[in-house]
């Protein structure tokens, strides 16, 4: 029966429409590790025969891949807690942008300790260790790696509680 | 850490209530005023202690509320407003602010925030049109299990944009009609710095609500209505819709969708497939979980689809059953436990019971197949149990 229903889904949303052609049928290359971008030797991958990409683009390199958006160049440095986050925690940083909800959760954070820095209520730095449990608070590993990133090599330039 | 503005939160429920009150000044002016508020548990007992908003994906388990407002004025014969505030998840937001100019039934033109013309499932997204307790996967926002890595639905719906939309019905005497729309909207955004795919979420607040690429996108859509008597009718659809979603106009995406609705005296048989097709940014190919393909490697697909029947066993009974399902194709980052084909199919039967006119009790039981495991429990079968109230005003 699901096997059925994952074939009438397939069939129906993309035959119907598109007639199947290569516009609606992506493709892919061999698994990749995550932390190299080499190609897996365990891939099952049906789409062999060509190297996995590296960042740098020299394919067949697979030395291990520092995200180039943590190139001082990259456009992705604001201020002194950028650049702390991209040389010491690159990986951490990027992992949780690329991630909707770790992204969102991150802009919240930022929002929040704005406003906590503008308030006239009270005690900023409660404010901003409740913003960062917030933070920590969104489920899996992505934001909480990132704050213990910041907190051992940044915690001063990014104020973390 | 990144820099961005306050949101603007209450704001469109203090416009509601203010012109509500101005508008009752005016005598000359028609205006109506509905409501309506759904109450759900969403119980999940197959995930880890019960409890599926613990794991990695975020499920909103627990109770949820979805209410609503709107207030609806006929300024003349051929002016009128709409407005509705909605509270849900994501606290109060606008989910219309528009005036229609109609000149005939055939031409209208809807200027300011709605939800542009897309399936037959956007006119029922209101929690008090559908008697389920939850929306079809398609048209899912946030309350699918495994939410997170699925990034929600193909259209999670209500889909309120700003913009503009010409329509119109043309009647064929008391047998058929044909409904048409074309708009152009903001359309969705992603301001990542690697967008790999619509962020939903940065339509709602703390974001501004304005468009991140000056680029519009467009859309239609085209329905015929055939009638057999004034209870027994069937309507067939088609959609699309075409935009760009980056600041800087390189990603596009398309959404295409057929819907299906027969009606019978009280039982009603309702079919709606999408497809969306989505270009991703491929410059650091080292955060994908399957290499780059020289060729179709920039896109993935995510379709989905519903059947769901709506028979009355007595008067104020009804029996519900539905099967919906997503599949996606496609690359997928490194991070997300989905690989370069995952699907999910949901059976769902449930009752709904009309305690009075508007006030009805729902209840379903579901049961989730995904073709990956959970890699905190392993689990591929997961199982919902949904029991809501609605009421209406």
């Amino acid at each position: 029966m699901s096997k059925f229903i994952h074939l009438a889904l397939a069939l129906a949303a993309a035959g119907i429409f598109f007639g199947g052609c290569s516009a609606i049928s992506p493709k892919v290359g061999p698994e990749q590790d995550a932390s190299t971008g080499c190609a897996s030797s365990s891939s099952s991958s049906p789409y062999g025969g060509y190297p996995s990409s590296t960042a740098a683009g020299d394919a067949g390199a697979c030395a291990p891949v520092q995200d180039p958006r943590c190139a001082a160049d990259a456009g992705y440095e604001e201020g002194d807690c950028d650049r702390c986050e991209d040389t010491s925690c690159c990986a951490q940083r990027f992992t949780c942008y690329d991630d909707p909800a770790c992204f969102n959760a991150d802009e919240d954070l930022d929002t929040c300790v704005e406003d906590a820095k503008a308030s006239d209520a009270g005690d900023e730095d409660a404010a901003r260790a409740a913003c960062w449990s917030t933070f920590t608070d969104l489920p899996g590993p992505l934001a909480k790696n990132l704050r213990d990133c910041e907190a051992q090599h940044c915690k001063d330039v990014c104020e973390v509680p | 850490m990144k820099r961005r503005g306050s949101g603007a939160h209450g704001f469109a429920f203090f416009l509601f209530v203010a012109a509500f009150f101005v508008l009752r000044q005016a005598e000359a002016i028609e205006h109506n005023v509905a409501g309506s508020a759904q109450l759900d548990y969403h119980f999940v007992p197959t995930e880890r202690d019960a409890n599926a908003n613990a794991g990695t994906f975020s499920t909103f388990d627990g109770f949820t509320v979805e209410a609503a407002m709107k207030l609806s004025v006929d300024v003349s014969p051929h002016l009128s407003g709409n407005v509705k505030v909605c509270f849900g998840c994501h606290g109060f937001e606008a989910d219309m602010f528009y005036f229609d100019l109609r000149a005939v039934d055939e031409l209208n033109l809807r200027i300011g925030r709605f939800s542009p013309s897309f399936g037959s499932f956007n006119l029922r997204h209101d929690p008090a049109n559908h008697k389920f307790s939850d929306k079809p996967l398609p048209y899912d926002m946030g309350r699918m299990l495994r939410k997170n890595i699925w990034g929600n639905g193909v259209l999670p719906a209500p889909f309120p944009d700003n913009g503009a939309e010409i329509d119109g019905t043309h009647f064929f005497g008391d047998a058929a009609q044909m409904d048409y729309a074309a708009y152009a909207v903001m359309g969705f955004r992603n301001d990542q710095p690697n967008p790999t795919d619509l962020n939903f979420q940065e339509a709602h607040v703390p974001n501004y609500f304005v468009d991140n690429n000056a680029r519009p996108a467009v859309g239609a859509r085209l329905a015929l209505t055939l009638r057999a008597s004034a209870a027994t009718d069937a309507t067939v659809g088609v959609s699309g819709m075409f935009g760009t979603y980056d600041p800087n106009n390189d990603l596009t995406y398309a959404i295409a969708g057929a819907d299906l609705a027969v009606r019978v005296q009280r039982t009603n048989f309702r079919a709606e497939v999408l497809a969306r097709r989505t270009q991703f940014d491929t410059s650091n190919p080292a955060i994908f979980k399957y290499a780059l393909s020289p060729a179709d490697g920039d896109f993935f697909m995510k379709d989905g689809a519903y059947i769901e029947a709506e028979q009355p066993i007595v008067r104020d009974l009804d029996f519900l059953a539905r099967i919906d399902g997503m599949l996606r194709m496609g690359n997928v980052l490194a991070t997300t436990p989905l690989s370069d084909k995952s699907s999910v199919v949901r059976e769902s039967l449930g009752l709904a019971y009309a305690v009075e006119r508007n006030f009805r009790l729902k209840t379903s039981g579901e049961l989730w197949q995904f073709s990956d495991r959970d890699p905190e429990t392993g689990r591929r079968l997961e199982v919902g149990i949904h029991l809501g109230a609605v009421a209406t005003f």
